[in-house]
């Protein structure tokens, strides 16, 4: 069965990766559910806490939209700015 | 003295072995090192990021790696390095980047190609790193060079990606 992530998870997967279900199916993948399921909320709970104090510090940014600001070059700004209109 | 440690109490398998001189083996300890089985031609020059293709592997230990894509088994810290040599390079590219990504981040080697191509065209890029990466992250290796036409080769010699768990 595959894995559907929670809101939270969803969330905080962002928080550290572009492709959040990406991130996902690949580990099921590998790993089968019942592997991946236990890694997947291994991930989050380590970086739950920084996701939380960064959004309670104002002005969050999910991985993806910080990638987009930093992102120097016209045309990879682009391609980034698909993957989110993509979500 | 030696010391082997086995899977488990019913598992006789060697996982881990230490000889008399104190020197220790883990034969399954995450650690990768491949190669590419061909040249890939043509895969940039235009902007397109070409994802390095690693048909070889010299080794794999614990079978980590796959489709051109390390899977960490556990989180640890990582140590990454890769090498990509690139052929057909003239003065038209003015931008290259050469990345390891990694599920949480990208590291980023970025360069003047023309500076560093020899009288052939050719040209080596390396990139080393500690990433942090969770259990089930995945890390692979890209090449992207700007400014010109889709005429850019990844050659054999000179291309590799390894890498070890390191604690």
């Amino acid at each position: 069965m595959a894995i559907t992530l929670t809101s939270r998870q969803q969330l905080v997967l962002r928080h550290v990766v572009i492709n959040a279900e990406g991130w996902v199916q690949h580990a099921e993948t590998k790993f089968g559910t019942e592997i991946a399921t236990t890694m997947l909320e291994q991930k989050v709970a380590r970086h739950e806490t920084d996701y939380d104090a960064k959004v309670a510090a104002g002005s969050y940014k999910d991985r993806l939209d910080k990638d987009i600001d930093e992102e120097n070059m016209d045309s990879e700004k682009a391609k980034l700015q698909a993957i989110k209109d993509a979500r | 003295m030696a010391i082997t440690l086995h899977g488990t109490l019913t598992d006789n398998t060697d996982v881990a072995t230490k000889d008399s001189n104190g020197i220790m083996v883990n034969a399954t300890q995450p650690a990768f090192s491949v190669v590419p089985a061909s040249a890939q031609d043509n895969c940039t020059g235009n902007g397109t990021n070409a994802t390095v293709v690693f048909g070889t592997e010299i080794f794999d230990k614990n079978a980590d790696f796959a489709s051109n894509t390390f899977t960490a088994p556990v989180t640890g810290s990582y140590f990454l390095s890769a090498s990509v040599t690139i052929h057909d390079v003239d003065a038209n590219f003015t931008t290259g980047r050469l990345h390891i990504v990694t599920s949480n981040r990208a590291y980023l080697y970025e360069f003047d190609p023309a500076e560093n191509i020899s009288g052939a065209g050719v040209g080596s890029y390396s990139i080393t790193v500690l990433a942090d990466m969770d259990a089930a992250d995945t890390s692979t290796v890209t090449m992207q060079l700007f400014d010109s036409s889709l005429t850019v080769d990844i050659q054999t010699s000179g291309t590799f990606f390894q890498g070890h768990l390191v604690g």
